[in-house]
């Protein structure tokens, strides 16, 4: 209350202050007046009696600033007139204050977007009622739970209030006929929304009895963002009915913007019961499987109610069911809860480390910002040495010195915080409108709120401190008498310091970081002409999951060979064919161990694995992957017929040697009886899991034999990709019109995807280099600029004793240059030591390519010269006349 | 920032305090007034007094008004609020018990 008193009234003599000086004028006035008059009392003449009360009173200016001290607004003038001068003096050197507050900008930006991505991921709790009391389940080393396991905790625990099951899952929604897309969603327990307090923006959500039988209560609630996406956000959206893998169901209502599941890195887009779950997952029942740990659960705790304890009565309660059930249940299984959002606890502890190391990247090049810019304000201090000894000379004290340099500083840093705070709000935005063409509706979002600014305003602060603090204090340091007579501060000869180390270490920082980021474009470049086992020019493909509409192996055989007969027919497609899944689409390939079968099985240390497709006849001829040797498979591969295989050139290599593989068997299993499949072809040698990857053995095996509910049709064609692609799902759906096509599209596009880890390191590498490059000329250019205006002085004579440009040039650039030397020298011999950990991200270049390390280092020199140009213009624009006279 | 202090600053406050509490005066007279009952020994610079005025003011001891003096000009008079006798009281207390242990010590030795 008193402080608020002490305010208030410190603001209404802000506002009183004219009243104030006007009074302190007269009282003053006053005073000198009657000073004046007992001076004539005594005798003296009015023009001494004048003299002696002005003697007297002395320096009024200085009575008037004490008075308003006292009245506690000298503080905040103080503060006022310190911000007109620390703007004006940076107003005077744009140059300084433009690259100032770029640099800072720059580190402060990257820190606040870093600490956004922490903050939304590792801080932020998820948008429902009370968060803190949720707790995820963990066990051992996994977040899963078995159904009939989760129902036994759900109803005999003593610890939870409430227990939540949710499972992640595709489904294909129909909204009419022909109409259908793919959707991520939950089956969620009955509980799920009651325990979390949503509240829904249309409609009811569903509750405990609509999860008591399976296949009872086909309901669904649906995301606003489905809502608003795939029915233009249609007011009479609850009650209506739509089809979930052919299945109907009545969505019953809408969930609010804010919440998008229990998970924050994937958003869902659908909740139905989990008594459904038959209907999400054809054939995959695990509602009643104790061995099928693979749903997510969450509890709502006890008040007062550990997660220790919590822990110890999950253990109990697991440790009885084992005992019931000793073949599907792990006894030693330990419990422990976590915060949920992360599927348990799983991607915690990596999502920690990545936004560590980011947290690590961006700190530092915000502190090297900092240091650098403390070297160009020493340059600054010792270029305002006669202002700050003429300062001190008229009586302004240190603090007030100190005061007013700290203005100048803070003045800098919220430049720099500001446009650091617009930068880092444009990344967010640029991130968050992204989209990754990835079947998995990862979450990219990221959302600023007040937690980040008040971040951002402690960083402001404190590189205030970081890089104005120590200049100043060496700027008050000034001793007044030599420095206005303009002596040199110090002949000392100067050692190497701490801070050319730096600069040397910047410049060999943004060397390794140039090369690399050199490297990868290139790379990238290269991966474009690469020979990628396809041609995926001309060629389009979609994707579709038979087992969601419940196909039988059967039913998909014969509906794929159906398929493939209709679009062969279709003019304007010159090859059709089926692959279970296209190669390079980062989902998960299937894996087996080979082996001759006229050889005996290995031992399991000497396994060798194949990738392992399943084609139609004519893919080979849709991919435009090259047979070498032998047959495609064809329709009679069928059944009943011997089982027949095509390998690639790498596993040819590997198993046969020098010999013809054609007509030789291999076995897919290490079962001794196992008769194997003959093979019948080769084709040339591609890319399968990733662009970098080493040549890898591959077996292809025909559809009809083998059978596959996931299916991608390919076609050859002459038309444009819009077209062919419309082609392809114009005849899918007319033979089923529920199936929904995913990852449609030329196969040129799709390559985006397996292109993407080798273009993020791209533009990361990029901008780090780029920042790394703006930080080593800076700290450079500090470097120069003080060593030069150091010396002016001894230039200044050197020039008059007769010293050419050129000598001045050398004597000021000498050190300079040995140190960008040096930095892009270490820098160098990093990079090539270390190019072995770049090779999985390089195909086709090396990562000891000459060119891109001579382009680098030319670079670098050249950024370090032109960081040089000024200061050293500087030293040789010294007229040794006025430096000399100026003593 | 060095500045002439003639006084301990809290010694010029009770001063100040005890020449206003005879009667409200202006800033000239209480300076003038120190110096004749100190009989010339205490000099008040107008450096410190006006400042002091202003601090005392602002603390709610003493509050100031514009009246005609005793030669029809406009000055400022000061005069004692009750927190400001309060203060002095305690201030000359204070001023009791130290001038008196300093006199103690100075006679003991």
């Amino acid at each position: 209350m008193r402080w608020l008193a002490r305010f208030r009234k410190i603001i209404q003599s802000l506002f009183r202050r004219r009243q104030i000086e006007g009074d302190l004028d007269a009282e003053l006035q006053y005073h000198l007046e009657q000073e004046i008059e007992s001076g004539i009392e005594a005798g003296l003449s009015p023009e001494e009696a004048t003299l002696s009360a002005r003697r007297l009173v002395g320096s009024v200016p200085l009575y008037k600033e004490e008075c308003r001290d006292a009245w506690g607004i000298g503080f905040v003038e103080n503060l006022l007139r310190d911000l007109r001068h620390a703007a004006r003096m940076l107003r005077r050197t744009p140059l300084f204050t433009a690259t100032a507050i770029t640099m800072l900008a720059l580190g402060i930006g990257a820190n606040t977007t870093v600490f956004t991505f922490v903050e939304n991921i590792l801080l932020r709790s998820l948008p429902v009622h009370d968060p803190q009391q949720l707790a995820a389940l963990n066990w051992s080393d996994m977040s899963n739970v078995s159904y009939p396991n989760y129902v036994d905790f759900r109803d005999r625990n003593t610890v939870f209030s409430n227990l939540i099951a949710y499972r992640f899952n595709p489904a294909n929604m129909s909204i009419q006929p022909r109409e259908n897309f793919r959707l991520w969603g939950y089956e969620a327990s009955g509980n799920y929304f009651d325990t979390l307090g949503v509240q829904p923006l249309l409609g009811r959500f569903f509750g405990p009895a609509e999860d008591d039988q399976p296949g009872a209560n086909p309901v669904i609630v649906i995301s606003h963002r489905c809502w608003i996406s795939r029915f233009a956000a249609d007011p009479g959206i609850v009650s209506r009915t739509v089809k979930i893998n052919g299945y109907p169901f009545t969505v019953i209502g809408v969930a609010p913007p804010s919440f998008s599941g229990t998970e924050l890195i994937v958003a869902a887009d659908y909740w139905v019961p989990m008594s459904m779950e038959l209907q999400i997952e054809p054939g995959n029942d695990w509602i009643h499987s104790r061995g099928a740990q693979n749903i997510w659960a969450m509890g709502r705790l006890k008040p007062g109610v550990s997660a220790a304890q919590a822990a110890a009565n999950l253990d109990q309660m697991n440790q009885q069911l084992a005992r019931a059930y000793p073949n599907q249940i792990d006894r030693r299984a330990k419990f422990h809860l976590s915060r949920p959002g992360l599927i348990g606890q799983t991607l915690r502890a990596p999502i920690t480390g990545f936004g560590v190391v980011l947290s690590g990247v961006a700190a530092a090049g915000l502190l090297l910002a900092c240091m650098n810019l403390a070297g160009m304000l020493l340059a600054r201090a010792s270029d305002r040495r006669r202002e700050v000894a003429i300062r001190l000379a008229l009586g302004a004290s240190r603090f007030q010195l100190l005061r007013q340099l700290m203005t100048e500083s803070l003045l800098l840093a919220a430049g720099g915080g500001l446009v650091g705070v617009a930068i880092a709000f444009g990344a967010c935005r640029l991130f968050s409108a992204w989209r990754l063409d990835f079947d998995i509706p990862f979450i990219t979002a990221l959302d600023p709120d007040s937690l980040v600014l008040y971040f951002t305003a402690a960083l402001t602060l404190s590189t205030t401190v970081l890089f104005g603090l120590t200049p100043a204090l060496q700027a008050i340091r000034t001793d007044v008498i030599p420095s206005l007579k303009n002596e040199p501060v110090s002949n000392r000869f100067r050692r190497w310091s701490v801070r050319d180390f730096l600069v040397g270490g910047q410049i060999a920082l943004s060397v390794i970081l140039v090369i690399c980021s050199a490297l990868v474009v290139r790379s990238l470049r290269h991966a474009l002409t690469l020979n990628l086992g396809f041609n995926p020019d001309n060629a389009v493909s979609a994707s579709f999951d038979l087992s969601l509409e419940r196909y039988s192996e059967e039913r998909s055989r014969i509906f794929d060979a159906t398929l493939v007969r209709k679009a062969s027919l279709i003019p304007g497609l010159q090859s059709v064919g089926i692959i279970n899944n296209l190669p390079l689409r980062v989902s998960g390939e299937t894996n087996q161990i080979v082996s001759r079968t006229d050889r005996p099985v290995p031992k399991p240390s000497e396994w060798r694995a194949a990738v392992i497709y399943n084609v139609s006849p004519g893919y080979l001829r849709a991919a435009g992957t090259r047979l070498l040797a032998g047959r495609d498979v064809n329709d009679y591969d069928r059944q009943n017929a011997p089982p027949v295989a095509m390998v690639n050139e790498a596993l040819a290599r590997a198993f046969f040697k020098n010999e013809n593989p054609i007509g030789g068997h291999i076995r897919l299993s290490a079962d001794p009886a196992d008769k194997g499949v003959e093979i019948i072809g080769v084709v040339e040698t591609g890319k399968y899991e990733y662009i970098g990857e080493d040549p890898h053995p591959v077996v292809f095996l025909p559809i009809a034999q083998t059978g596959t509910t996931w299916t991608t049709l390919v076609a050859r064609t002459s038309l444009s990709a819009q077209q062919a692609t419309e082609l392809l799902q114009k005849t899918v759906l007319d033979l089923d019109p529920d199936l929904t096509l995913f990852n449609t599209g030329s196969l040129r596009a799709q390559l985006a995807l397996p292109l993407f880890p080798a273009r993020a390191a791209a533009i990361v590498l990029g901008i780090l280099g780029v920042l790394a490059m703006v930080l080593a000329a800076t700290g450079l250019f500090a470097l120069m600029a003080y060593a030069v205006s150091r010396r002016t002085h001894e230039i200044g004579i050197r020039m008059a004793l007769g010293a050419r440009p050129a000598q001045v040039l050398s004597s000021v650039l000498a050190r300079t240059l040995v140190l960008c030397a040096a930095g892009i020298a270490t820098g160098t011999l990093i990079t090539l030591a270390a190019a072995r950990l770049l090779s999985a991200i390089l195909y086709g270049v090396s990562p000891r390519d000459p060119a891109t390390y001579i382009t680098a280092v030319l670079l670098l020199a050249s950024v370090g010269l032109l960081a040089c140009w000024n200061p050293a213009a500087r030293a040789i624009r010294i007229d040794p006349a006025r430096t000399l006279r100026e003593e | 920032m060095g500045k002439p202090t003639d006084l301990v600053q809290g010694t010029l406050d009770l001063l100040i305090l005890k020449t206003l509490s005879l009667e409200p005066m202006n800033g000239w007279a209480i300076a003038k007034r120190i110096v004749q009952v100190s009989e010339s020994v205490l000099q008040v610079q107008q450096g410190s007094l006006y400042p002091a005025l202003h601090r005392l003011e602002h603390q709610g001891w003493i509050r100031a008004e514009w009246k005609d003096s005793e030669n029809n000009r406009r000055a400022k008079f000061y005069s004692l609020t009750t927190a400001g006798r309060k203060r002095l009281k305690a201030e000359l207390e204070n001023w009791r018990r130290l001038s008196n242990a300093i006199g103690l010590v100075i006679e003991a030795v």
